[in-house]
Parts: C-alpha cells; sequence; structure tokens
C-alpha cells in the first residue's frame, strides 16, 4: 500500500516538472518553415513567414505548391516591433523551432548594420537557428513566394533534399544560420551563406555550371527558385559572391565535399579527395603565405600529360578562387584560425593585424591527381 | 536525523557535482578565460586539493567552519537553481511563471534530502554511469563537427584570466564537494580522488564544447547556453539527450549543494532536526534565486569565496589542534 502511495506521489510530481502552465496544440501553432528578412520601400525591416497549412488538402491536392501554404508579411521599425507585427499577421501562435530556411535580401546583407541584426534574430526565443541561411537576389518576400514543392509532398522535406543534394555536388555551402552568427561574433573567420535568386540561370550574373563549355542557358527547370553559389561576408556583412563553380573550390578546400566534377581542356573528369586538403600558413619575412595542399583521384582515363594539365589548372582554379576572397577582403578558408594557433593567447592575436596580412598574403596551391582506376588495376 | 553521508555515494556525488559546476561555471557563466578554460578547471582541481584532503580526513569543530560553508553553498545551490531556471525558459518554459518550475524541483530536491546522504549520493552514482553513455552518443552523432583548430590559441585569454578562472574553479569545488565534509561515523572515508576526476572531466568537456562553436567575443548567458544545447549543428533529435544531459547534471549538483547546505546547519544547531534543516535551506534557495542580480554576484564572489572558505578551513584546523575546541579526530 505504501508503496502504491509513493508511485502515485511520485506520478504527481512528475506531471509538475514539466512546469507547464499552458499545452501548446498542434493545430494552435502556425509553423514557420521559411522566414524572409527584408529592408521594404519605406526603410523598414520586413518579415515573411513562409507557413503551412494543417489539415487534410482536397483530393488530388497532394504535392502542388500554393494551396498547402501560406506567405504572412509585416513590418517594423526595428526586427522587434517587425516581428511581433509578424505575430499580430499570423492567425494562430507563431512556432520558430522548425524554420528549414532563414533567408535575407542581398541589399539588407549589404548593409553595415546587418550583424546585429543576425544577433537579434538569433536570440529570438526557440528559434531553431541549425536552419540553412540563404541571401537572395532581389527582395526575400519574392523569393518565399516562389518557393513550391516540386518532387516531394511536403515543404519541409523539399527544402532538406534540395539543398543537402546541392551541397554534396558542391555547388553551394553548406552554410547554417547559426555558424553564420556565431562567426560573425567570433576571433576567426568570415562566414558564407547559400546564394538563391527567382531569376532564371541564364538572367543571373553570380549562376553559372561547372565550366566554359556548359552554357547555364542549356538549363531547364520548373522550379522558380535557384540556390547556387555563395554571398561572402567581412566584419558581418556581404562584400561578394562566388559562383557554383567557385564555391565547389571552395568546399573542397574545406574538406566539405568528398567529390567535384572539374573541367579541363574540354574534358570533364570527377575528382575525388583523398584525405584532407592541408591549409597552411606560413610566416616569413614579415609576410604571410597561404598555400593549400590536395591529393586528388580520378577514376577517368587520364594519362600523365592530362593529368599534369589538370593538375595545373586545378592549382590556378584553387588560387584564383583564394585571391577573390582575398580581393573582398572575406576569408571563409580556415586560414584565420590555423594563423590563430601560432600565437600563445586570444590578446596576441587579436593584437595581430589578420586583415591586412591575409589581403597581402601570397597565395600557393599544390594539387597532385593520381589516377584511381590505373592505381587500382596495380594492385 | 542526522545529515550524514558514507564514503562511496559522497565519492560519486563530488565527482558529479564538481564535473557539472565547473563546466556551468567556465562555460556559460563566466568564459572569461575562453580556450584556457581546461587548464582553470585543472589547477582550480589542485589548488582546492589541500581542502579537500583536510575536510575528508578531519572532522572540523563548529561554527567557524560550518557557518561560512553553509552560506557559500546555499547561495551557490541558490546560483544553480537560478541557472535551471533560466534554462528551463530558454528552452519552452518562458510561458510560465518560474515558481511553477521552482517548487516542483525544490520538492524533488527536498524530498531527496530528507532520504539523507546516501540517497543523494548513490542517485548520482546512478548517474555518474548513465551520463558517459549518453555523452558518448552525442559526442559520436556530432564527431563531424567538431574542430580542433578552434581550440587554439590554447592559453585562450592568457595567463592572468586563467589564474582568476582557476581561483573561482577552487570557490566551485569548494560548494560541489562539501557533501565530503560530513562522512558517517562508520562510512568508509572520502578519498578526494573523485573530486579531482570531476575537475578533469569537466576540463575535457569544455574542450569538446570549444571545439564546437568558435570563440566568441561577446554574448550574453542565454546565447552561450544557446551555443551549448543547439548549436547550430544539433538535429532536433540529439537535442533531447543534450537537454538530459544538462537539467540532470544541473540536477545532482544541486542536491549536492542543498544536501551540504542542510547539513552545515545542522552542525550549527545540533538539536535542530535534519528535516527542518533541509526544509529551511531549500526555502532559502528558492529565495535567493529569484534574485536578478544573484548570478552576477556569484561570479564576482566565487574566488573570494575559495579563500574565505580556506580561511576558515585552517583557523578551524588550528583551533582545534591547539586544543581549543575539540580535537581533530580521523574520521576512519
Amino acid at each position: 500500500m505504501r508503496r502504491l502511495a509513493l508511485i502515485a506521489l511520485l506520478a504527481g510530481v512528475a506531471l509538475l516538472l514539466c512546469g507547464c502552465g499552458v499545452s501548446g496544440e498542434v493545430e494552435n501553432q502556425a509553423y514557420v518553415l521559411v522566414l524572409g528578412v527584408d529592408r521594404a520601400d519605406d526603410g523598414q525591416l520586413e518579415l515573411t513567414a513562409r507557413v503551412p497549412k494543417i489539415g487534410k488538402t482536397k483530393a488530388g491536392d497532394s504535392g502542388q505548391s500554393g494551396g498547402d501554404y501560406l506567405t504572412f508579411s509585416a513590418s517594423g521599425i526595428e526586427y522587434p516591433q517587425a516581428l511581433e507585427a509578424l505575430e499580430q499577421a499570423t492567425p494562430r501562435q507563431m512556432n520558430l523551432s522548425h524554420i528549414e530556411l532563414l533567408v535575407a535580401s542581398e541589399a539588407l546583407a549589404r548593409e553595415p548594420g546587418f550583424a546585429s541584426l543576425v544577433e537579434r534574430i538569433a536570440e529570438t526565443p526557440h528559434l531553431y537557428t541549425t536552419a540553412r541561411f540563404v541571401v537572395c537576389e532581389g527582395r526575400a518576400r519574392d523569393f518565399i513566394e516562389a518557393q513550391e514543392t516540386a518532387i516531394g509532398t511536403r515543404l519541409s522535406s523539399e527544402i532538406n533534399a534540395m539543398l543537402e543534394h546541392y551541397a554534396q555536388r558542391g555547388y553551394i555551402p553548406d552554410a547554417r544560420f547559426a555558424d553564420a552568427h556565431y562567426l560573425m561574433g567570433s576571433v576567426y573567420g568570415d562566414p558564407v551563406a547559400i546564394l538563391g535568386s527567382t531569376a532564371r540561370p541564364a538572367e543571373s550574373p553570380v549562376l553559372s555550371l561547372i565550366g566554359p563549355s556548359s552554357p547555364v542557358e542549356g538549363i531547364s527547370s520548373p522550379m522558380g527558385q535557384r540556390f547556387s553559389g555563395a554571398a561572402l561576408f567581412r566584419e558581418g556583412r556581404m562584400v561578394g559572391a562566388l559562383d557554383a563553380r567557385q564555391v565547389m573550390l571552395l568546399n573542397l578546400i574545406r574538406g566539405d565535399v568528398r567529390a567535384i566534377p572539374f573541367e579541363c581542356d574540354g574534358r570533364s573528369y570527377t575528382l575525388t579527395r583523398e584525405g584532407h586538403v592541408e591549409r597552411e600558413v606560413h610566416f616569413e619575412d614579415g609576410g604571410m603565405t597561404l598555400s593549400v595542399s590536395a591529393r586528388l583521384a580520378t577514376l577517368d582515363d587520364v594519362c600523365e600529360t592530362d593529368a599534369a594539365q589538370l593538375e595545373d589548372d586545378l592549382e590556378a582554379a584553387l588560387r584564383d578562387v583564394i585571391r577573390e576572397c582575398q580581393r573582398v577582403g572575406a576569408e571563409p578558408f580556415g586560414f584565420a584560425e590555423r594563423a590563430a594557433g601560432q600565437f600563445a593567447t586570444l590578446a596576441e592575436w587579436r593584437a595581430f593585424d589578420w586583415r591586412s596580412a591575409y589581403a597581402d598574403a601570397r597565395v600557393e596551391a599544390d594539387v597532385r591527381v593520381g589516377n584511381s582506376a590505373a592505381e587500382m588495376i596495380a594492385n | 536525523m542526522t545529515l550524514a553521508i558514507s564514503g562511496r555515494p559522497a565519492r560519486a556525488a563530488a565527482l558529479a557535482a564538481v564535473a557539472a559546476r565547473l563546466f556551468l561555471g567556465l562555460v556559460v557563466d563566466a568564459p572569461t578565460t575562453q580556450n584556457g578554460a581546461w587548464l582553470s578547471a585543472l589547477i582550480g582541481g589542485a589548488l582546492a586539493a589541500p581542502w579537500l584532503i583536510v575536510v575528508s580526513k578531519f572532522r572540523l569543530p563548529g561554527m567557524v567552519f560550518f557557518f561560512p560553508l553553509g552560506l557559500w553553498t546555499l547561495a551557490d545551490g541558490a546560483n544553480v537553481l537560478a541557472a535551471v531556471t533560466r534554462s528551463a525558459g530558454y528552452l519552452a518554459l518562458d510561458r510560465s511563471a518560474s515558481l511553477v518550475l521552482l517548487v516542483p524541483l525544490g520538492l524533488a530536491i527536498l524530498w531527496c534530502v530528507w532520504r539523507n546522504g546516501d540517497a543523494v549520493g548513490y542517485a548520482a552514482m546512478i548517474w555518474a554511469r548513465i551520463a558517459p553513455a549518453l555523452l558518448l552518443g552525442v559526442a559520436l552523432l556530432q564527431w563531424r563537427y567538431f574542430r580542433p583548430e578552434w581550440l587554439r590559441p590554447l592559453l585562450g585569454e592568457g595567463w592572468p584570466a586563467i589564474i582568476e578562472g582557476c581561483v573561482r574553479s577552487a570557490g566551485w569545488i569548494v560548494a560541489a564537494s562539501a557533501v565530503l565534509a560530513f562522512p558517517e561515523d562508520d562510512g568508509d572515508g572520502a578519498a578526494i580522488l573523485p573530486a579531482l576526476l570531476g575537475s578533469a572531466i569537466a576540463a575535457a568537456l569544455t574542450l569538446l564544447q570549444f571545439m564546437l562553436v568558435p570563440t566568441q567575443a561577446g554574448g550574453g548567458w542565454l546565447n552561450r547556453l544557446d551555443a551549448l544545447l543547439c548549436n547550430g549543428r544539433t538535429p532536433l533529435y540529439l537535442q533531447l539527450p543534450m537537454i538530459v544531459l544538462w537539467f540532470v547534471g544541473l540536477f545532482h549538483l544541486l542536491a549536492c549543494e542543498l544536501f551540504a547546505a542542510s547539513a552545515c546547519l545542522q552542525r550549527l544547531l545540533p538539536k535542530a532536526d535534519g528535516r527542518l534543516c533541509a526544509l529551511f535551506a531549500v526555502a532559502a534557495a528558492l529565495m535567493l534565486s529569484r534574485s536578478n542580480a544573484l548570478p552576477a554576484r556569484m561570479v564576482a564572489f566565487s574566488g573570494w569565496g575559495f579563500a574565505a572558505i580556506g580561511t576558515a578551513t585552517l583557523l578551524s584546523l588550528l583551533t582545534a589542534k591547539k586544543g581549543g575546541g575539540r580535537p581533530c579526530a580521523d574520521s576512519h
């Protein structure tokens, strides 16, 4: 009897331990899947939320866009006011814990105060900061409204599957909002964001494919959005962009992709990373050298002459992408954290003028390409 | 009822509590050392070792020892309680009054302490076996996100900050391992090694955390908690084990500190029943934790706390040796 009473008491206490005053029914929530941030024409901050409808869809509607999702927008002088206005515009309790995509317009990302806006957004209670971070050309609201499900039936899984696919191919960086937030306030390098556009590939200056012989005009797709390339940040604001080809090389240097397609002398190769790509920073004669060293393998037939040409082209391409980032002053490669490791304390590291040293640094690239097929046969 | 704890559970309680307290202090409460936090935890352990030896080997007499120790454990317990409340507010409960959370938590702690020290200690022993498995699962699932480069510069903000951090750590170790000062007569003695192992575990945990999030220029308490529980790489399914690790770890720490505070009160008022002392200590901690100024004051005072408790311990030891009080008795 005493044991039963104890069990009943413990069960009662367990109910209290959750501390829930108000339960949150699913139907009473507006689960935001995509949150957009814009600078409106009147200078106010505009927030846009894409929310799924909960409940049955009409027969034959499943998988169709538009009918299953709603878009709400609201403006405010600053972020808290805009968020409050969005809460008013949304007819349910806005739930930000399942966000898949956080979109900022390019114009806003280029503003000097963008880092503090990112911080404010990251501090929003219950906002899922693991969401992917996108900077879009044009207005974020237009970009979000163009969002549609093409292959999948749910927008959340559609976004995830699509961006995972692009990130694995290397066309975009696997950029999370939290990473952007942490790196903007950190003592190391700079973050990147996925570059998005509603424009067709041929209309967009930052979108291109693997090589010059693969013209973007050749693409045909029912999707209203494009994700390709990366936005570069420096000191918390966007300063430039990389196209899909450059992002593949960036991902290769960072070790974020296993294989990349690469075009050389009119031929396409698939190059697979063997081990880590070494990134080093050397200090010498008052200057600094950034070096990248990669061992790659290809299953394609490649003779010695072709391999040498491939190595030269790839080294040149790696140097070019690093120089492009040096030119705009962004450091997304991870050289800064390696350089910081050569200092004893953070104070010494902060006292070192990393930005100037990085901008003037020499760049070295060393690539070795082996033929996997030949090696496999030899072994 | 006399509040006391036998050797084995005391060792387990000290291990779990020290690891949780140092991690809370060095990563979330006051990360002033940044990458150097692991050194602060290890040196803090070495600094607190003489105090741990004294309290585990001798029974120190009266007011001079138990009054400051009781105050310190009570204040630190209230600070941990405040951390639990803020964590709950961050996660999902910000629409509930903090009292709705605090009262059941206080009741749970009270029930633990009423079952006496062994209940607190054996609960920590079970936790010490479950936590590594949870931690291993979390670490393995996040393995590819660890960036060893972010641990450098290894000295973080430099030696002055590390020294400040290790004195603070020593203060936190004193509060978390105060259970060692209340051995049962027939206990098998409370060795100091587990408490020191707790500081080594905390050092390792800080290294893991700093490998997940780059060294930050700023950010507040909730920002750091966010970096701990949802660091931008954690999928939703992984957040549950991390939240369990965080809250259950803090619960055991809280139970240890409030048990020690209750036991100190009972040593000061020997005729008082242990249950009454526990009720008073838990109620006082609940009230103290509602002060907004407490966390910042506890960070500022943590180094001084160690100095004060160390001096009080030394004075008690000298008084007893000179025969001014009861002679020091080996607890074995």
